[in-house]
């Protein structure tokens, strides 16, 4: 995806960068206000929402490709998260890439980047967006033969979650996933969301009104953002173990999309991952991947020591090992 | 000015004007609970009960003005932003 550098567009992603940012905390209170703020998912070009008629996905994309490729971002982020810009030669110009344009250049998969209220639950954006991709697939000018799906943190949740409400729907896309790349995705939950949980617990239980305040406060984050405190993918009317055992539910309600290749990449905070702070923080957001289901095999799973939260959908070497592991899927 | 432009921005004025409402109603409400305290005290002094009373009710209406006053000016300008964005020339983005 290109983006411009003039001041207009500057401007505009400076706006859809708060947008983005308010919609993580507060997306669900826009969205249940109907709050002219509150993001609409939908696929993103040029900092515009994609209409999905065949004549503008091919005005969009003039040579489609039966090979489709899904960027999804993660909590208070966008489309533009994935911009960056690779190491290059000294006399070069500085020119932006993302892993879409890059496996578009590489593998000739077609790139779409979501855009989504990231406040809302990750079931309910799940939901939407398992429908919309079926409706890219009826849409796209030629048959969707393959597809490619790549979730940076929450966006990770919500791919999981789309997959699964696809095949309870019987939504044909889902079968036609073969990869899906999950970058610092909180798959069981995230330390810093247990932790404004529990912060806000004790502040509201205070018994000082200024502290019951802040705990307010503080609990009037998102439903997305609570969500992360499991990484919840599911709504909990689903939940048939009731709310006791909510921690550990989604592992067993909602199994990885059986015939595609799942890879985790995940980062830590200092060069070595044995660090207290590596050990302690993860990525700075999200904890190292522990696979403690079993669920991806070891060799699909990759530590990038020193490689932060954000930088994990950013970074070249990143890309390197989703290449690396694409080309070795397709070779099977 | 785009649609989509005009929806956000109403989106940010409303946005702001239920944060600064919600701010006057919760912080107002602990004032006059912390102030509460102090008066309760004072009351009990028989030297001091009928002036304490008297400033209560002084501090309370000013305290209740002050909070009426910003959710007003709050109210203004959300009318007013939609007032006006309603008359701007709008066009369809795409």
């Amino acid at each position: 995806m290109a983006h411009g550098s003039t001041d207009s567009s500057k401007t505009s992603n400076w706006a859809a960068w708060s947008i983005s940012l308010v919609n993580g905390f507060w997306g669900d209170y826009l969205h249940d206000h109907g709050n002219g703020l509150a993001v609409e998912m939908a696929l993103y070009a040029h900092n515009r929402p994609l209409t999905l008629t065949a004549e503008r996905l091919v005005a969009l994309h003039p040579q489609p490709s039966p090979k489709l490729c899904i960027l999804v971002h993660g909590l208070s982020c966008n489309e533009h998260l994935w911009s960056f810009v690779p190491p290059q030669e000294a006399d070069s110009q500085p020119e932006q890439v993302d892993y879409g344009t890059l496996l578009q250049a590489e593998f000739g998969c077609t790139p779409f980047y979501l855009r989504y209220n990231t406040g809302l639950s990750v079931a309910e954006n799940g939901k939407s967006l398992a429908i919309l991709l079926q409706t890219l697939c009826d849409c796209y000018p030629i048959k969707v033969e393959e597809m490619v799906l790549i979730g940076h943190s929450m966006g990770g949740l919500v791919l999981r979650s789309a997959c699964h409400y696809a095949r309870q729907h019987h939504e044909s896309w889902a079968k036609r996933v073969t990869d899906i790349f999950y970058l610092g995705t909180p798959h069981d939950g995230a330390d810093l969301e247990r932790v404004a949980y529990s912060a806000a617990g004790a502040l509201q239980a205070a018994p000082n009104s200024i502290t019951r305040l802040v705990g307010k406060a503080l609990n009037s984050r998102s439903r997305g953002i609570k969500n992360l405190r499991y990484g919840t993918l599911l709504e909990p009317d689903v939940i048939d173990e009731g709310w006791d055992d909510l921690a550990h539910h989604h592992h067993r309600a909602v199994p990885w999309l059986p015939h595609a290749r799942h890879y985790l990449v995940g980062g830590t905070l200092n060069g070595n991952p044995a660090h207290i702070a590596s050990v302690l923080f993860g990525d700075g957001l999200v904890a190292v991947p522990n696979n403690v289901n079993k669920a991806v095999p070891v060799e699909h799973i990759r530590l990038f020591p020193g490689i932060r939260h954000i930088q994990l959908a950013q970074r070249w070497e990143v890309y390197e090992q989703i290449a690396a592991w694409y080309r070795q899927g397709e070779s099977k | 000015m785009e649609r989509q432009t005009a929806r956000q921005v109403q989106g940010a004025v409303d946005l702001l004007h239920d944060a600064t409402t919600t701010a006057a109603n919760t912080i107002g409400a602990i004032q006059v609970e912390t102030a509460d305290l102090t008066y309760t005290i004072l009351k009990q002094i028989p030297v001091v009960t009928g002036p304490a009373a008297a400033i209560e009710r002084f501090h309370l209406s000013i305290t209740r003005g002050v909070y009426v006053s910003v959710r007003g000016v709050s109210t203004v300008v959300a009318l007013a932003t939609a007032f006006v964005l309603a008359r701007l020339p709008q066009s369809e983005q795409e």
